[in-house]
């Protein structure tokens, strides 16, 4: 069975925001709302300031937080680690839009929570998320964990640094960043 | 300097009507536990008590129903097709149907007492806790840590005390001077908590402290003070449901 994974490569993301665009028409995103956003960060570096691009979204953490306490079982994980939403199910509660500690759920307007599914209709295709395709930099890599030989580990095993956010939490996630502009790693609050 | 391209999602999704959520079940299962531990303790609790208990369940699952984006869509039938023990709004949703239930029974003699007194003992229970173990289950929101499990069943207790103080004029002066004093205790306690915890818990206190701290230690000191008032026990009930009420809605509003 599959492992989806996707990687971000923040030496190469320039901000452009081609992914989030990419990711609103693939997905019939209504305005006001957002699967994915670019947080731009500027911070002193040791001799000129630093400017990371992070584009961010669903993790789709191994330990997912805002898969238990949904009440309906509306949110579900699925075994090649996609996770996912049933609309139908939903009863826009918002427990795991509060749960999710990446802030990446939010109320679509037809009353249902939504979120990044990684393009999961695409896979099924056999094609790449959107956003993955679109990339004009190559930043974003996606896979399957699992396959040794294939792009996803060599991305991670070329990267000179990777990191999760809030790794404390242990949720695991799998949408990794590579190469952080900051030697200590991801800014911000993490 | 931070900032987005795009619109990031806010993870405010429980606004003003949920804070009368978080008020109503406080109240609905504070007054169902009364008249349980009432009739448990062989003092037959008024009837009073168990039609209020049913009304509140019922208002608060009208605003719940009310608040919900999904109102017209009637997906809220999928929280009684199952059961979810890890869902804390899962042993809400079943908690407060079971209260609404057997409080009404209780109230019109439908169905055997020795029965349905401590199945509305342990439902009533499960009111009072599951509003704290919602808070406490998400581990990116620090200001919801492991103590409001154990503060917001005191809060909706001392809610429903203060209520039956107020509205009821009913006798439980003894019950009431401990349940204000410990929720008030509790209450201070919380952000002394706080302060030593790591990083995240310490930066969410002072992100209250610093947009709300006067409400915050006000409400505090309005439950400590209302266990004072022992002989005036409505006065005492006034302090106690303005202390409870802001107190919750506090840890809600900026615990998000």
């Amino acid at each position: 069975m599959a492992r989806y994974a996707m990687a971000i490569d923040l030496e190469a993301c320039v901000g452009c925001a081609a992914c989030a665009v990419a990711c609103v028409t693939e997905n019939q995103v209504p305005p006001g709302v957002t699967r994915l956003w670019i947080r731009e960060i500027e911070e002193e570096g040791p001799s000129r300031p630093q400017v990371e691009f992070r584009p961010e979204q669903c993790y789709h953490c191994e330990n997912p937080p805002c898969v238990p306490v949904c009440p309906t079982g509306a949110t579900y994980q699925r075994q090649d680690g996609l996770v996912l939403l049933n609309p139908t199910k939903c009863i826009a509660c918002g427990a795991c839009v509060v749960a999710c500690p990446y802030d990446s759920r939010f109320l679509h307007p037809d009353g249902h929570v939504d979120k990044c599914t990684f393009c999961a209709h695409r896979l099924e295709a056999g094609r790449d998320p959107a956003c993955v395709e679109t990339c004009p930099t190559g930043a974003r890599v996606f896979g399957d964990l699992e396959d040794e030989e294939g792009r996803l580990r060599a991305a991670l095993a070329s990267a000179r640094r990777v990191d999760v956010r809030k790794p404390h939490l242990g949720t695991e996630p799998r949408l990794f960043y590579l190469n952080a502009p900051r030697a200590t790693g991801l800014g911000g609050e993490e | 300097m931070t900032s987005f391209y795009g619109i990031h999602p806010s993870a405010e999704v429980w606004h003003g009507l949920t804070l009368l959520h978080f008020f109503l079940v406080g109240l609905a299962g504070g007054s169902a536990f009364l008249a349980a531990l009432s009739r448990l303790r062989g003092e037959g609790a008024s009837r009073n008590l168990l039609l209020f208990a049913a009304l509140f369940v019922a208002l608060d699952l009208a605003v719940l129903w009310l608040e919900s984006p999904a109102r017209f869509r009637f997906t809220h039938v999928w929280l009684f097709a199952t059961f979810r023990p890890a869902s804390a709004i899962s042993w809400g949703a079943w908690g407060l149907l079971l209260t609404l239930l057997l409080s009404l029974a209780l109230a019109f003699r439908k169905g055997p007492e020795r029965i349905l007194v401590p199945l509305l003992f342990a439902s009533s229970l499960v009111v009072l806790a599951y509003p704290g173990m919602l808070l406490s289950e998400n581990p990116g929101r620090p200001l919801w840590d492991g103590f409001v499990t154990g503060l917001m069943p005191l809060t909706g207790l001392a809610l429903a005390v203060a209520f039956w103080l107020v509205f009821l004029r009913g006798s439980l002066p003894r019950l009431a001077p401990p349940v204000f004093l410990t929720a008030g205790v509790a209450a201070l306690l919380y952000p002394w908590g706080l302060l030593h915890g790591d990083a995240g818990e310490r930066a969410a206190w002072a992100g209250l402290w610093q947009d709300a701290g006067l409400f915050y230690l006000a409400a505090a000191l309005l439950l400590l003070l209302a266990g004072f008032f022992r002989r005036r026990p409505e006065l005492a009930g006034g302090l106690a449901l303005l202390g409870s009420t802001l107190l919750r809605s506090l840890i809600v509003v900026f615990g998000q």
